[in-house]
């Protein structure tokens, strides 16, 4: 086949054509995500508590940490429309305060738990054999830790706060994210275009990044959406016990807590902050799904 | 003047074993095979046979355990690294399963850049590009099929995008594990006979493997048939297929169904389980379920033997006809 | 000859996220009593959601649009969830997969699941249970039975475990046995004696199957009479010697001379332009009429109609 017969034209036109593929490509996904109702609705919730958490000093004329005794543990009213707790302090405006919290907590989380799992399991998944045995047995060692007892020891340690949750959590939680990376791998390394790539001449390196991380990306993705909400939920389920962010930091789960006491005089305390937990988590279990049916266009009826 | 035929591929005493809890698998064991430079060659068997053991060893994707592998006269059994990327360039595979076989987060394009890439076969991006343009050309495919997904292709064009990318590193000789089996009938001829002209035009060696005997038959020169990791008979393709000798390819072309009603093969198809290629029995492999078996068979391993007609065939019987 | 089922333009859609599936629009056929009757076409064509159709095992998204299932002069789209299972599956139409891994509990051992569907039909002693499975292993002539009885599916064959699945579903003594790709994940040696079994079993015992396969040399082997299928109709309805020596409809020819037989030229097989279409947006007219050479203008507009054209064999084509 000569050169000739090669349209020049069409060639240059194909190679235009690839660029708009890949970010094409996106966008199809973006597209399929929009028309999910729940993916969207859990799109809407997360942008709701994320623009929350930004503008919190401009949504509220309160302080989270002022406090005002003389008006402790009011109702709903106009001047605080949920009711302050047992120090005066107004509820919204902690509520508003702790989605700081919350997201900080689960992005450092995500960051933690990971980056430790993500590596973990690609080695465990990739390399098998010895390397895997010590991974996973680690694994089962971790996973046999009582959490709480974990959490109470460090806060006994190093104290209470934000990073304390995040070490307390991110020790064991890790261990979840290296199983689904390591099985996610393992299960690409079996199909034939691994080997293709072994075939055509392609180093273990390139076989790594151009054949096995882009095939476990959508897995990764989807992994991200719901460590968010664990996250959550655990530093939350930390802080009614009293082991992680405690007050006067305005932590959901704290603030939970705190309100167990009132439950009958003011029962507001308790529920809006479980509310505030709910809506956070569905938001992202939401998103999550969404994701998951987004990204795997192959996945028919 | 006289053109002699190059061997191209040599195995001597080529052995695979693989270690399992309950012993030795033994996938290949002791194959001798001789492929010439040009030819068809097909090995047909049944799974667990070792055929696709085999030729992944050969290509050696996986190390043998013992023998010698031979490539153009030249010994690549001990073959590492930059070695093998010599190879890589002159043997290549096509895969059974069009589904699995293509990355699917890579389009065509990126699927057949990286052969040329890899070995420096195009200089440029325009250059990769007219390179890709003739193979999908040559594939019976449109330049517009580069920008997609594998997703976005029908099986048989699946299977053409895996045959393209074997032949875009311009290699001596293809391996073909079962190109067809996944595929419908009427899609399974088309990529037949688009194989057979590419043999053709880029002058290449074709090696085989399938459990289809039909198949085989049609499309090879020569045949060998498997079973439990050795080869029990090997020949030009019609002297076997008009009269089987070993006992095991005469109960296996009886096992194959016919569709013309009209032309049914009598004889008695094979008895019994194929057999774990974990612990095979001792002698020769194939005793258990061998109707003409004798006491030597048990406790000799027969070797190949060849015959008057130029075929060879592993078997203790005497008056082999 | 009595017809045992007798399928009538039978039309079953599938309602999915992408759109509406057509994939039966309109399959005739009938099955006479004591036939193997082949039921061949691609992967795509609905000849599994025909069989499924018959004992009404389809997912819940299916839409049965029209048509009717005539088992014994009953329509069986009329029956209930409740009226097909206590009444037809098992002990009047059973069915075999292809998969024989997934179709046996791998809890239970052998004697255990084929006493399961005796039990349903027959109140015995644990005694004569036993005795009743020896004898239907007996019938798909499995090896040392007895050894059989107490072992669990992971430690048969594919093979055997195929085997035992037709023992099982002819202890409950089904009139019409439908039988779904049942070799095509076995080996050839091992598909040549489940196919001596089901010919045993047919000449013993005058069972009348369903065979539905892609494998016409298989169809070949042991079916009597054969419907082909393409898109979601039948285009050919005929014996199974005609089909292969006299090929009407345009696709049955096509397909009967792209199959490797034991005499065949590479450059005499014949291929068939085109592909599969897709049943959401099936073509209109007769399916095929985009990949054949003789389509006219009514066959782009005019569904044909399956008609006689010889003993026993009716072709829906519009150029025959």
């Amino acid at each position: 086949m000569r050169l000739s017969e090669v349209n020049v034209e069409e060639i240059k036109m194909e190679l235009a054509n690839l660029k708009n593929k890949k970010s094409s490509q996106l966008s199809l996904v973006w597209k399929r995500f929009k028309s999910n109702r729940l993916a969207l609705l859990g799109f809407v919730f997360v942008m709701i508590i994320i623009f929350i958490a930004i503008f919190a000093p401009f949504l509220t004329p309160y302080k989270p940490y002022a406090t005002d005794p003389s008006n402790r543990l009011m109702g709903p009213s106009r001047t605080h429309l949920l009711g302050t707790d047992s120090l005066g302090r107004d509820v919204l405006t902690r509520l508003f305060y702790g989605s700081r919290i919350a997201l900080q907590i689960g992005v450092l989380i995500i960051l933690f738990e990971g980056f430790i799992g993500i590596m973990m399991g690609v080695l465990s998944g990739f390399f098998g054999g010895v390397i895997d045995s010590i991974i996973m047995r680690l694994v089962d060692i971790l996973r046999s830790f009582p959490v709480i007892i974990l959490a109470m020891a460090i806060a006994g340690i190093m104290g209470q706060g934000i990073y304390n949750v995040v070490i307390a959590l991110g020790i064991v939680g890790w261990t979840t994210y290296a199983r689904m990376v390591r099985s996610k791998i393992l299960s690409i390394k079996e199909a034939d275009y691994i080997e293709a790539g072994y075939s055509i001449g392609e180093s273990t390196y390139s076989i790594i990044t151009r054949y096995i991380v882009p095939n476990a990306i959508p897995t990764a993705i989807v992994m991200i959406s719901i460590m968010m909400p664990t996250a959550l939920i655990a530093s939350a389920t930390l802080s009614f016990l009293g082991l992680g962010v405690q007050p006067p930091t305005p932590s959901w789960g704290s603030m939970v807590a705190a309100g167990r006491n009132y439950l009958l005089q003011a029962p507001w305390i308790s529920t809006s902050a479980g509310f505030f937990i709910m809506f956070t988590v569905l938001g992202f279990n939401f998103i999550g799904d969404g994701l998951r049916d987004a990204l795997d266009p192959t996945t028919k009826h | 003047m006289i053109k002699l035929v190059n061997t191209i591929i040599e195995t001597k005493d080529l052995k695979k074993y693989f270690n399992t809890l309950k012993g030795p698998c033994k996938a290949v064991n002791k194959v001798n095979l001789k492929i010439k430079e040009g030819e068809t060659f097909g090995l047909v068997g049944e799974s667990g046979c070792g055929k696709s053991t085999l030729v992944r060893t050969i290509l050696k994707l996986i190390e043998p355990t013992s023998g010698q592998i031979f490539l153009d006269g030249v010994d690549i059994t001990d073959y590492k690294k930059k070695q093998l990327m010599a190879l890589r360039k002159k043997m290549s595979l096509v895969f059974q399963d069009p589904h699995s076989s293509l990355n699917p987060r890579m389009t065509v394009f990126d699927t057949l850049s990286r052969p040329l890439r890899i070995h420096n076969l195009t200089k440029n991006n325009q250059e990769t590009m007219i390179e890709i343009t003739k193979l999908l050309k040559l594939m019976g495919m449109q330049p517009e099929h580069m920008i997609r997904f594998p997703h976005e292709l029908s099986g048989g064009q699946k299977q053409r995008i895996g045959i393209a990318r074997a032949l875009a590193v311009k290699p001596e000789l293809i391996f073909l594990d079962e190109p067809t089996s996944a595929l419908d009938v009427s899609v399974q001829t088309k990529i037949l006979k688009l194989l057979n002209k590419t043999k053709k035009i880029r002058d290449l060696t074709y090696f085989y493997i399938s459990h289809d005997i039909n198949l085989i038959r049609v499309v090879s020169d020569r045949i060998g048939v498997m079973y439990l990791g050795q080869i029990v008979e090997i020949g030009k393709v019609d002297l076997i297929y008009n009269n089987p000798i070993h006992p095991y390819t005469k109960g296996l072309f009886a096992s194959v169904p016919e569709p013309d009603p009209d032309k049914k093969i009598k004889g008695e198809p094979l008895s019994g389980e194929v057999p774990s290629p974990v612990n095979p029995p001792m002698g020769c492999s194939f005793a258990p379920r061998c109707p003409f078996v004798g006491p030597k068979c048990r406790e000799e391993k027969p070797q190949l033997k060849l015959l008057s007609d130029g075929r060879r065939v592993a078997c203790h019987k005497d008056n082999l006809k | 000859m009595s017809k045992l089922l007798d399928i009538n333009d039978l039309k079953v859609y599938f309602n999915t996220e992408e759109g509406v599936v057509k994939a039966l629009a309109g399959v005739n056929f009938k099955i006479d009593k004591g036939s193997f009757h082949g039921l061949i076409g691609e992967t795509g064509c609905g000849k599994s959601v025909t069989g499924l159709s018959i004992l009404k095992l389809l997912d819940n998204n299916a839409l049965i649009e029209g048509g009717k299932i005539i088992y014994k002069d009953e329509n069986l789209l009329d029956k209930t969830e409740k009226q097909m299972q206590r009444d037809f599956r098992g002990n009047e139409i059973a069915m075999i997969f292809q998969d024989p891994g997934s179709s046996l509990n791998p809890v239970f051992t052998i004697q255990d699941q084929i006493q399961e569907s005796v039990k349903m039909y027959k109140k015995a002693s644990k005694q004569e249970y036993r005795n009743i499975v020896i004898e239907e292993l007996k019938k798909v002539k499995l090896p040392d039975v007895e050894g059989l009885l107490d072992k669990y599916p992971h430690q048969l064959s594919g093979g055997m475990k195929q085997r035992v699945m037709i023992a099982m579903m002819l202890a409950c003594n089904p009139n019409l046995l439908i039988a779904d790709e049942p070799t095509t994940a076995l080996d050839v040696s091992i598909q040549a004696q489940f196919l001596q079994v089901l010919k045993n079993l047919k000449e013993k015992f005058d069972m009348t199957v369903l065979y539905i396969t892609h494998d016409l040399a298989v169809v070949s082997e042991i079916c009597d009479y054969v419907s082909v299928m393409y898109a979601g109709r039948i285009v050919e309805n005929v014996p199974v010697r005609e089909l292969f020596k006299n090929p009407i409809h345009p696709y049955s020819y096509k397909l009967v001379h792209s199959v490797l037989g034991v005499k065949t030229l590479l450059e005499n097989l014949e291929e068939i332009p085109g592909s599969v279409p897709r049943l959401i947006d099936p073509p209109s007219g007769c399916r095929f009429h985009p990949r054949c050479e003789e389509a006219t203008d009514i066959c782009k507009t005019k569904i044909p109609q399956l008609k006689k054209i010889g003993k026993n064999h009716y072709v829906a084509c519009h150029r025959r």
